[in-house]
């Protein structure tokens, strides 16, 4: 049995114990008042449908943008199938030199022709028209990040039992262009195709890579269950494991930071000491989309009751779209390669 | 201080207080003098005239010796008068050398003197309370009754009475009877906290004994803390504030705790649904000193403890306890200490003891208020009157579990570990005050005084440690960084009760308040002005305004969660909230006064008061620079107040209707434009009626009725993708590729159902040889109204697109009893 100890405070980010007060809360008051709940109708005023924009870019993806419409809230319709085939789509630059229309590929998606990718910094617009709905527009960049693996070093190892454990140190560097950015850092270990298969298990026999912990004594790391802490800097930050971590240049904006991470591998019997380190650069409009949808998606789905008791304030989805709803985020992505024979190399796949 | 300001300005110093408040200084001092030469000017008139005399004195319930405030002294043959203080002290000033004088009170027999004035004279009267008469009782005229008073939007609501009204489960509640009154809404159901005038709950000054409280209510806001066995006097104002009232915008309720009986011991006991109380009062020297003892508290957890498993402690108590003394030093001199104590507490422990673990754990989560104060009442000759008050107030909030476990003995690989975490939060405040009351002359009747506050706000802390095999592995503080704050508030004021030309009525004063916190001092002259004039016979019109400053705010996502909730003080990025107010209206005595029926239209404006940004979540308060999270803005709110009220006879009881309309204006939030306050109630109606059936049979009805408070719920809905599908790594906190989220409208812009209910109660009274038992049986919510308390929308599946909106009714009809027995 796992003490409790290791259950406990220690090591656990803290919102796991307000996450357990507020679904304690929740549940207790959802059981007390269960018994008078009642569905009404209620006054609300008019909701005009708007065009909803998905488009994620980064430099080595093809433009594609997603678009479909808002709906009444007390509709019956499934927005997930009000997608809108009919529009115009453009693509632009600042500088006019690159302007794509997007051709609709159905359900909703519109592609660029093939050859045509963002650059990092170079700011895009998306505009777009569909009938009976607002003109929208958005723009956005992707930061013109650099990183790189700056040191890779192998510690000593510790055997237990039959389990060999291999512990790093890593240290990368990041180039933070001027403006607000956030990152986000991933350690990825490999996993072979299994050599032999249980009728039982899943079929999947391919290799893949599963998400390891690691850990940093970084202030500035934030832990991926980033709702609730992430603007707290008195809660999280000193020497901790993390899944996975998110992190603002708040405290480096425009310069050149350096960030040391040390992690031991998964004592599991058919990885092999392969590696993968993923740095994410996400735009403001990014980050701020995704923690709001999240934020949303939990008080809507799962604690409204608890929300609605404590007249929580809503929380609004971010969006960069003037008139419409929805997001258009650059992003990038600097994926690096390591195995136990000190050999780094960039990108995800290793070189042969 | 006066002759210290006054030195300073007229030799030219700066004032002590900056120079932004010199003008300030000089209005007082102005004012001062006015009033100063008033004082001088009106005795040496009246001895030119030789016929000026004062006649002075305290008016007592005769059975008890309990001094009555409220109570009206008048020369029914000239129509002049007045009215006893708060401590039952009266003084008149009248230029007759004889004349009959009428002493009155709610529910006494009224007492008539006639009196041949060769000099001041002093006279202290006793009256009788009324047994209940049948028939109708015998209303005397009195001369400053409401219509006569400048003094706009107060109510004085009778303790009786309030403990004759319907109650929730059986349990009287002071702050759910105010909450009947026009112009005073009660939020959320079953809330006692309450909104008056479009302001919010922290914007009610709530007095006991002459000192703040903070966070009133047990049971998250179900119940307030005042009992009302404990209570002597009750009143609310909403507008029209003298000037020796100030430190919150919207209102001021005045609760005055009992003295204790200083002839005879006496007390009641009873019990609820709810809360068992008793009472103890009686003389500690007959006619000298006297104490008041009353206690309450739930019984649930105790009742509950044979059924718990044997290892189990788990429970919910509150408890009041009040306490009052006094002693009557000389005819001039009483002191007098009070004390109030209440708390709320759930609280769990369990232990555990197997072959592979022994452990135990033990929580709680509890607040608690606290108040002590000390008063000196003083009288200067027969026309002034003093009061010195030293006292303190203390709210705590606090949140605690402590846990260890270990495994048995010595076994390999055991472990021993403890933790605890605590988190509390709480205010401390120190108040000197000094209040003087003269009657110089006939026409004049005279406050001033002064005050001080120091305040110390503590708002949430978070600390918790960790122990293994006794070392200390983890000890941790967390805060907002903006931490403790210390600040202190400062206020003198003046004002006179006038009687002009015309039978013009005026209440004149000034209020110069200063707020000093993290080096910065934020002044304030408020001017203060009531008029009221006779328009016929029985009907007067009346009109004031007032500007106050409210040093303090309340940061709160929700209402009623102590947790997250918290009183902070005023500083550079969220300054001390201000409003105006000006209010016209009529008075009108019905039926020789057996009704009184009053209109007033108010207009309100506010700013500097306080939301939270959108977005901002429950706990960030808690840990998170919360100033940071706040937006600054303005409010306005209007509206209509009719309220019909009769006093006296076999039926009592009022109706009271307002149209309200309450909107907020932040730059900021609802994209800069104008949305409802989140309690703008357009129209409520309260009727409230009580009857005597027979001397020993009451019944008593309340029904109110009030439009949907405003929501802000969403009206739209789409899909979303929640990262780019071309890169793997972006695993979500949703597994779903794609979810569903839904699109606020504006601000409070969608409306809820209404809200309406009817309470009944009868009363059922026996007079034995030792006593009086009552036995009181009520129904809440008689016609099961499933009024809303919340509206959240829910998806109606998780594979579904589709919301519908959902609303939790709080209370169906509850049926009630209480016993209580008074000997």
């Amino acid at each position: 049995m796992k003490p409790r100890s290791e259950r406990s405070w220690r090591g656990a980010p803290c919102g796991s114990w307000r996450a357990a007060l507020l679904a304690a809360g929740a549940l207790g008051m959802a059981g007390v008042f269960a018994a008078c709940e009642l569905a009404v109708e209620v006054d609300i005023p008019d909701h005009d449908s708007r065009l909803v924009a998905h488009s994620f870019f980064a430099p080595d993806s093809a433009w594609t943008v997603r678009l479909s419409r808002s709906a009444d809230i007390e509709g019956r319709d499934d927005v997930r199938k009000l997608t809108v085939p009919d529009a115009t789509v453009r693509i632009t630059n600042e500088t006019g030199d690159f302007s794509h229309t997007l051709a609709h590929t159905g359900e909703g998606m519109y592609a660029a022709p093939a050859g045509a990718y963002p650059t990092p910094g170079a700011a895009y617009t998306l505009e777009a028209e569909a009938p009976g709905l607002p003109a929208i527009r958005a723009v956005n960049a992707i930061p013109s990040v650099k990183a790189a693996v700056e040191e890779l070093a192998r510690l000593d190892d510790n055997s237990i039992g039959p389990f060999q454990f291999e512990n790093y140190r890593v240290r990368i560097r990041i180039e933070d262009p001027p403006g607000t950015n956030y990152y986000k850092l991933e350690l990825f270990q490999f996993l072979p195709a299994p050599t032999f298969i249980f009728p039982q298990e899943d079929p999947d026999t391919s290799s893949s890579f599963q998400e390891i912990s690691f850990s940093a004594n970084e202030s500035a790391f934030r832990y991926d269950d980033y709702a609730y802490f992430f603007d707290s800097p008195d809660v999280a930050g000193g020497d901790e494991s993390f899944q996975g971590v998110l992190f603002s240049d708040e405290l480096f904006d425009g310069e050149t930071e350096f960030f040391e991470i040390t992690f031991n591998s998964e004592p599991v019997s058919r990885s092999e000491s392969r590696y993968k380190l993923v740095l994410t650069a996400l735009s403001e409009d990014y980050f701020l989309y995704h923690h709001t949808a999240f934020l949303q998606s939990e008080l809507v789905n799962e604690l409204n009751i608890e929300a609605a008791l404590l007249q929580t304030p809503p929380i609004h989805l971010h969006s960069n779209v003037d008139e419409g709803l929805g997001v258009f985020a650059g992003y990038s992505v600097h994926a690096f390669g390591f195995d136990r024979e000190g050999n780094v190399w960039p990108g995800e796949d290793r070189p042969d | 201080m006066f002759s210290l300001m006054k030195g300073y300005a007229s030799a030219g110093f700066p004032c002590p207080f900056g120079r932004r408040l010199r003008r300030g200084c000089l209005l007082v001092l102005l004012t001062l003098c006015c009033w100063a030469g008033a004082f001088v000017a009106g005795p040496a008139a009246a001895q030119d005239a030789g016929e000026v005399r004062t006649v002075n004195g305290y008016i007592e319930d005769a059975e008890s010796g309990e001094r009555l405030p409220g109570a009206t002294v008048s020369v029914p043959a000239l129509g002049i008068g007045s009215v006893t203080n708060q401590y039952g002290y009266y003084s008149l000033t009248v230029r007759l050398n004889s004349l009959t004088l009428a002493f009155a009170y709610l529910g006494y027999e009224t007492v008539t003197r006639a009196l041949s004035l060769s000099a001041d004279t002093t006279l202290d009267v006793a009256l009788a309370p009324i047994a209940i008469d049948l028939e109708g009782i015998e209303v005397v005229a009195r001369a400053d009754s409401l219509i006569d008073q400048p003094q706009m939007g107060r109510h004085e609501v009778a303790i009786d009475q309030i403990q004759s009204l319907p109650a929730l489960l059986g349990e009287v509640d002071i702050q759910k009877t105010l909450q009947l009154l026009p112009g005073v809404q009660s939020g959320s159901e079953g809330r006692s906290g309450f909104y008056v005038r479009g302001g919010g709950p922290d914007q009610n000054l709530i007095l006991l004994d002459g000192l703040p409280l903070y966070n009133p209510s047990h049971l998250f806001g179900f119940l307030s803390v005042f009992n009302a066995d404990a209570m002597k006097h009750v009143e609310l104002i909403k507008g029209g504030f003298p000037a020796r009232y100030g430190g919150r915008l919207s209102s001021v309720v005045n609760l005055t705790m009992k003295e204790g009986n200083l002839r005879k011991y006496g007390g009641d006991v009873g019990t609820g649904l709810i809360a068992t109380r008793a009472t103890l009062e009686g003389p500690i020297l007959r006619d000298k000193a006297s104490f008041l003892f009353t206690a309450r508290r739930t019984l649930a957890d105790l009742l509950a403890r044979p059924f718990l498993p044997e290892d189990t402690r788990a429970g919910y108590f509150f408890y009041d306890v009040n306490f009052k003394a006094n002693y009557i030093v000389s005819r001039k001199d009483r002191i007098y200490l009070s004390g109030y104590s209440g708390r709320d507490l759930f609280y769990g422990s369990d232990n555990w003891d197997d072959q592979y673990e022994e452990g135990e754990f033990e929580g709680d989560l509890g607040w608690r208020n606290r108040l002590a104060a000390l008063r000196w009442n003083r009288l200067f000759g027969n026309r002034t009157f003093s009061n010195v008050l030293v006292g303190l107030t203390n709210y705590s909030f606090a949140i605690g579990t402590d846990e260890r476990y270990h495994t048995p003995g010595e076994q390999a690989g055991g472990y021993d570990y403890e933790s605890s975490v605590s988190y509390v939060s709480d205010i401390l405040d120190y108040t000197v005050k000094l209040d003087l009351e003269h009657r110089p002359s006939p026409s004049h009747y005279l406050r001033f005084g002064a005050e001080g506050i120091r305040h110390r706000f503590s708002p949430g802390r978070l600390w918790f440690w960790e122990k293994d095999f006794g070392e200390t592995v983890e000890d941790t503080t967390l805060a907002s960084p903006v931490g403790t704050v210390r600040s202190s508030e400062a206020a003198l004021y003046a004002e006179d009760d006038m009687t002009l030309f015309s039978g013009l009525r005026v209440n004149a004063g000034l209020r110069m308040a200063w707020y000093f916190v993290d080096g910065e001092n934020y002044p304030s002259l408020e001017p203060r002005l009531s008029l009221s004039r006779r328009v016929a016979r029985r009907m007067s019109a009346k009109a004031s305004y007032v500007r106050m400053q409210q040093p303090v705010h309340f940061l709160t996502a929700s209402t009623g969660n102590p947790f997250t909730d918290f009183w902070v003080s005023a500083l550079e990025r969220m300054p001390p909230q201000k409003s105006h107010q000006v209010a016209v209206g009529l008075v009108r005595n019905i039926r020789e006064g057996r009704y009184e029926a009053s209109l007033e239209s108010y207009y309100k404006w506010m700013r500097d008061i306080i939301e939270y940004k959108a977005g901002t979540q429950t706990f960030d308060s808690v840990f998170r620079d919360w100033p940071d999270l706040i937006e600054t803005g303005r409010g306005v709110a209007y509206g209509v107040e009719l309220f019909l009220q009769k006093k006296t006879g076999r039926t009592s009881g009022w109706i009271g209707y307002s149209w309200a309309k309450a909107t907020r204006d932040f730059k900021n939030l609802n994209n800069g434009e104008v949305f409802p306050y989140r309690y703008d109630r357009r129209h409520d109606v309260s009727i409230v009626a009580q009857r005597h059936l027979s001397p020993n049979k009451e019944i008593s009805a309340a029904w109110v009725f009030g439009s949907g408070y405003p929501a802000w719920l969403p009206v739209g809905r789409h899909s979303v993708l929640l990262h780019d599908q071309a890169h793997d790594y972006y695993s979500g906190p949703d597994d779903d590729d794609e979810v569903i989220v839904v699109d606020y409208g504006p601000r409070n812009a969608s409306r809820l159902r209404s809200y309406h209910r009817l309470d009944l109660a009868i009363h059922f009274r026996k007079e034995r040889s030792w006593g009086t038992r009552t036995l009181t049986f009520g129904t809440y919510n008689t016609y099961n109204r499933k009024n809303p308390f919340v509206v959240y929308p829910v998806r109606e599946n998780r594979s579904a697109s589709t919301f519908n909106f959902r609303q939790l009714s709080l209370f169906p009809v509850l049926p009630s009893f209480a016993y209580r027995i008074s000997f």
